[in-house]
């Protein structure tokens, strides 16, 4: 694939949903989110408790 | 089924080794990137039939798959979306759900560790197109870039650049729809990306 040449053309990205903006779950992406949100992980794990819940509610 | 029945303890830990645990915060981050795949996986094995979620044969096994912890779902066109296992391979996931090939049957980049070992971010380049070029090959897949998103193919590849470097995210488009976000937790968590967040565009063989 010709754009890999350019390192940031390589997508990976996973991310997770808090307080409306979304969060890349990779080290940088992460990184950044808990300089700017102290609870962070806390809300991430509240994210994940809730798509179960949705994905439970919905069976 | 009652959610109280899927046990999302092992996620809420690792949450709060993060934020609170021992070393340093970039050694924590490394080790949360390294242990959530599995800690996902272990969510996803407790109630994958109840939550839409269909194990990928490997091999003819669907338990091997289950235990490599790739798990796919029927997408509303009847395609199959594969899933990340972690949290960098969208563009595996993507791969596969666009082309419609196992994704355990697409090159695994294996970012998250490479960088995490400090491998230098050209070498690392290097080794991408050596595992994707033949695979593309291959398949007969012939690979186009569209700078504005190419909202009149079936099926695409949008790319959502986000600001750290190598965190940009891929996903399954059709028209100028978002079929299929292969992030998703769980299928219920539904992507709510827009055509108009996508940066660019991948077709695959249009």
């Amino acid at each position: 694939m010709a754009a890999y040449g350019s390192k940031q053309e390589t997508q990976r990205g996973m991310s997770v949903e808090i307080d409306g903006k979304r969060v890349p779950l990779s080290a940088e992406g992460l990184e950044r989110a808990r300089g700017e949100n102290k609870e962070v992980g806390k809300k991430i794990a509240g994210a994940v408790r809730s798509a179960v819940e949705r994905a439970t509610g919905e069976a | 089924m009652n959610p109280a029945h899927v046990d999302t303890s092992g996620i809420e830990r690792l949450c709060d080794q993060w934020e609170n645990g021992p070393g340093s915060a970039g050694e924590r981050t490394r080790e949360f990137c390294r242990l959530f795949p599995s800690e996902l996986a272990k969510v996803r094995r407790q109630g994958y039939r109840q939550l839409g979620l269909l194990p990928v044969p490997i091999g003819g096994s669907s338990h091997r798959g289950l235990k490599q912890g790739f798990y796919m779902t029927r997408l509303r066109d009847g395609t199959l979306g594969y899933l990340q296992r972690r949290t960098d391979d969208c563009l595996q996931a993507a791969l596969a759900s666009a082309l419609q090939i196992p994704a355990n049957l697409v090159p695994d980049l294996g970012m998250e560790a490479k960088m995490a070992g400090g491998m230098d971010p050209e070498l690392m380049e290097r080794g991408i197109r050596a595992k994707m070029d033949p695979f593309l090959h291959k398949h007969g897949v012939k690979v186009r870039y569209h700078a504005t998103p190419p909202t009149s193919s079936r099926r695409w590849i949008g790319v959502v650049r986000e600001e750290d470097v190598y965190s940009d995210h891929c996903l399954l488009m059709s028209g100028p729809d978002c079929l299929f976000d292969p992030a998703n937790l769980l299928p219920s968590a539904a992507s709510s990306y827009d055509v108009s967040e996508v940066d660019y565009g991948i077709t695959l063989n249009d």
